[in-house]
């Protein structure tokens, strides 16, 4: 349990660390209490799929000819917002670049981006969904999840 | 329960406040919306949310008091938050926050403009959520002060309204006037015993209040058209310019703007008509124009007479010395008026200012009423003048006699008596659209014032949003004045006064003269302008005033000798 205890504070500490996620995140985390304790899982989960969602959108966007980079903008700052609420750390910088693409209505750019989007939000999710189920043994085990130290 | 039937002090004497807020929350975002929903829940507060703007906007029209505070996200397809806000805005008095992953200076001023009470950015925090809840206070305080400030519900009384209050007031005669004469009489479908009762309380207290203002007041008074344009122009504004060699435009021009008085479209031109007088325009600048007062109008003639009585070296308005700067400034702004006016008013017609008419009105009160006006030579003349083009003729007779110095005031006056009643912005937008003509020539051309078109300058509205001071005030007179005597004389002052491009120093000289007046004047009244904002007016027009302002300026500061 201690083990178990230990390896879900790394595990996260890292994700911190790496800058997957920032403060806004531990922000989530404070408000889950017992009122709402399954409230990170839950908001997090929206936020993958609004983000699927986005992503694809994204992507048919940019496969139309000619590209509606208006659109995309679009798109791309909710994902940017949405990503900027829940501590997507990564996922929101790249959003960032991706905006000056849109503007410089560089199809390239916004393609290469996508793709950078793509692979930081499936890292994230990964990552994520490994915290969750380390959370919910450690919870299974001691009863609920630590919070904070 | 009712928001409104809670009184502050109820809501944050109580321990809980601000537990239980309830607050409606939009964003189209569901992450950003769940987040937001629990941030709210953790301070306590009642959230109910909605992705959608026009579901919110159904939910709180379905029940205006169902929320004490509304927040929501900018991006939003459909409906997005500005226009959200707009339309709670426009239709319940709830306070609206906005959210936004953008926070450029534009957007949020654009919020700002819109009405929110605050823009706050994503990502939200709790800090901020916390204190959400003073804009709530905030804004029930407003309104129970508010509340607490009448007693009746609000009445707006615009230009058209006042105008005929006037007109049946002084068919009753002002001793005679009852509220509910007046009532029967206007007619209005809505209007109370209780709303022109309060109005003409009003209106009689600006009669007589025993100031310069007063005096005007009751100037005017005896006109009943122009009375009725007077006793509403914070006169007491005026005065105060007059009074004080600086011309803290700042008192005058804010009671002129005071929009609870007069509407008169006419101030507008009054404001002009300061402007030219007074060399502190800039300051008058920000409240001339807004003030639909007639009381600018007053100032603009009492500046104007003030600057008259600078030109005294053109003139033989000895009594000009009436100390332009104090309650008889009347007469000094008469004076000045005169020479203004002169110059102006050559064509007789230029009184067609609206804002000249008013302050004829005045001003022939104000003259009046100080005997020591005097000394108008110019004034005769310019009565004579004044009649031309307008229908004023009733004003401009009495006028001529009372005024002595100002002819111009006649003019004023004759247009006036048309205001005084009417002044409305009909014959101010007329003018406006004259004047602008009128102040092309006057730059370069003879002004070919046709009456009634001549001016562009808009008097009451747009004048009256012209913020520019004095300047812009006085032009505007100018072209008031012009534009109402668009008459031929006009044309002919016009004329004089557009030759002599540049002749500036020699304006005073030739407003002594009355008719070269006009033309040296022009030059200086455009160089005036350069800077005048009137854009409404047309660049003519602003470098008439330009021009009449540079002359102004000179004749100023030897009316500031005069009265020191």
């Amino acid at each position: 349990m201690d083990q178990l205890q230990r390896k879900l504070r790394d595990y996260e500490a890292a994700m911190f660390q790496q800058g997957f996620l920032d403060d806004q995140f531990s922000q989530l985390q404070k408000l889950q209490d017992d009122s709402s304790p399954d409230f990170v899982i839950e908001v997090m989960t929206m936020f993958f799929d609004d983000s699927e969602k986005l992503l694809n959108n994204i992507s048919r966007a940019l496969e139309q000819i000619p590209v509606n980079f208006k659109q995309i903008d679009a798109y791309v700052h909710q994902q940017k917002g949405s990503s900027a609420s829940v501590g997507a750390a990564r996922v929101k910088n790249i959003c960032a670049t991706f905006r000056s693409f849109c503007e410089a209505q560089n199809r390239d750019g916004c393609v290469s981006c996508l793709q950078q989007l793509q692979k930081e939000y499936s890292q994230l999710k990964k990552n994520l969904q490994y915290l969750f189920r380390l959370q919910q043994e450690f919870k299974a085990a001691a009863g609920s999840i630590p919070t904070g130290e | 329960m009712v928001v409104e039937d809670r009184l502050v002090s109820d809501d944050v004497s109580g321990d809980d406040f601000p537990d239980g807020l309830r607050v409606l929350a939009v964003d189209d975002d569901r992450t950003c919306l769940k987040l937001l929903e629990n941030l709210l829940r953790k301070c306590k507060y009642n959230v109910t949310t909605t992705t959608e703007a026009v579901k919110a906007l159904e939910m709180l029209r379905e029940n205006r008091n169902m929320f004490d505070l509304v927040i929501s996200d900018v991006n939003m397809p459909e409906m997005d938050g500005f226009k959200l806000l707009k339309q709670v805005g426009l239709e319940m008095d709830v306070p609206f926050i906005m959210l936004s992953g953008n926070g450029d200076k534009e957007r949020v001023m654009k919020g700002v403009i819109h009405g929110a009470c605050d823009y706050l950015m994503k990502p939200i925090r709790m800090e901020e959520l916390q204190n959400i809840w003073q804009h709530v206070v905030r804004k029930r305080k407003k309104i129970e002060s508010k509340d607490q400030n009448k007693d009746a519900p609000r009445f707006i009384w615009d230009n058209d309204l006042h105008k005929q209050f006037v007109s049946v007031v002084s068919q009753l005669g002002l001793d005679k006037a009852y509220p509910k004469k007046i009532l029967d009489l206007m007619n209005v479908e809505g209007l109370t015993r209780e709303n022109v009762a309060s109005h003409l309380q009003k209106y009689r207290l600006s009669l007589k209040r025993p100031t310069k203002q007063a005096r005007v007041d009751a100037a005017l008074d005896s006109h009943p058209q122009m009375g009725s344009v007077g006793g509403f122009c914070s006169l007491s504004g005026s005065r105060r310019i007059l009074s004080s060699t600086s011309y803290a435009s700042s008192d005058i021009f804010s009671r002129l703007n005071t929009p609870s008085r007069l509407n008169l479209k006419g101030i507008n031109s009054s404001a002009p008509v300061l402007a030219l007088q007074s060399p502190n325009f800039n300051s008058f600048k920000q409240r001339m124009f807004s003030a639909k007062e007639s009381s600018s109008f007053l100032q603009g003639i009492r500046t104007s007479m003030s600057m008259n009585q600078f030109q005294q070296n053109s003139y033989p308005t000895g009594n000009m010395k009436l100390n332009p700067i104090d309650d008889s400034s009347a007469f000094t702004a008469s004076t000045s008026f005169q020479n203004i006016k002169a110059t102006v008013s050559n064509a007789n017609s230029s009184l067609s200012c609206i804002p000249s008419n008013h302050l004829l009105t005045h001003n022939s009160r104000l003259f009046i009423n100080h005997s020591s006006v005097g000394g108008a030579a110019v004034k005769t003349e310019l009565f004579n003048h004044a009649t031309s083009g307008s229908s004023n003729s009733l004003d401009y007779n009495r006028l001529s006699e009372s005024w002595k110095s100002s002819a111009q005031f006649s003019n004023f006056a004759t247009n006036s008596s048309p205001l005084s009643g009417n002044f409305n912005n009909d014959q101010m937008s007329h003018n406006n659209l004259k004047f602008s003509s009128l102040s092309a020539h006057f730059r370069k051309t003879p002004v070919d014032f046709s009456s009634t078109s001549a001016v562009t300058v808009h008097p009451s509205e747009e004048m009256m949003q012209c913020q520019d001071g004095l300047l812009e005030s006085v032009v505007k007179g100018a072209c008031y004045l012009q534009q109402q005597n668009a008459g031929s004389a006009f044309n002919t002052t016009l004329d004089s006064l557009a030759s002599p491009n540049g002749d500036n120093s020699s304006m005073g000289h030739s407003l002594a003269q009355n008719n070269s007046l006009p033309t040296t004047q022009m030059p200086e009244v455009e160089k005036f302008y350069s800077d005048a904002r009137i854009e409404s007016n047309g660049d003519c027009f602003f470098e008439q005033m330009l021009s009449l302002e540079g002359f102004i300026q000179s004749n100023y500061a030897s009316l500031d000798d005069t009265i020191s």
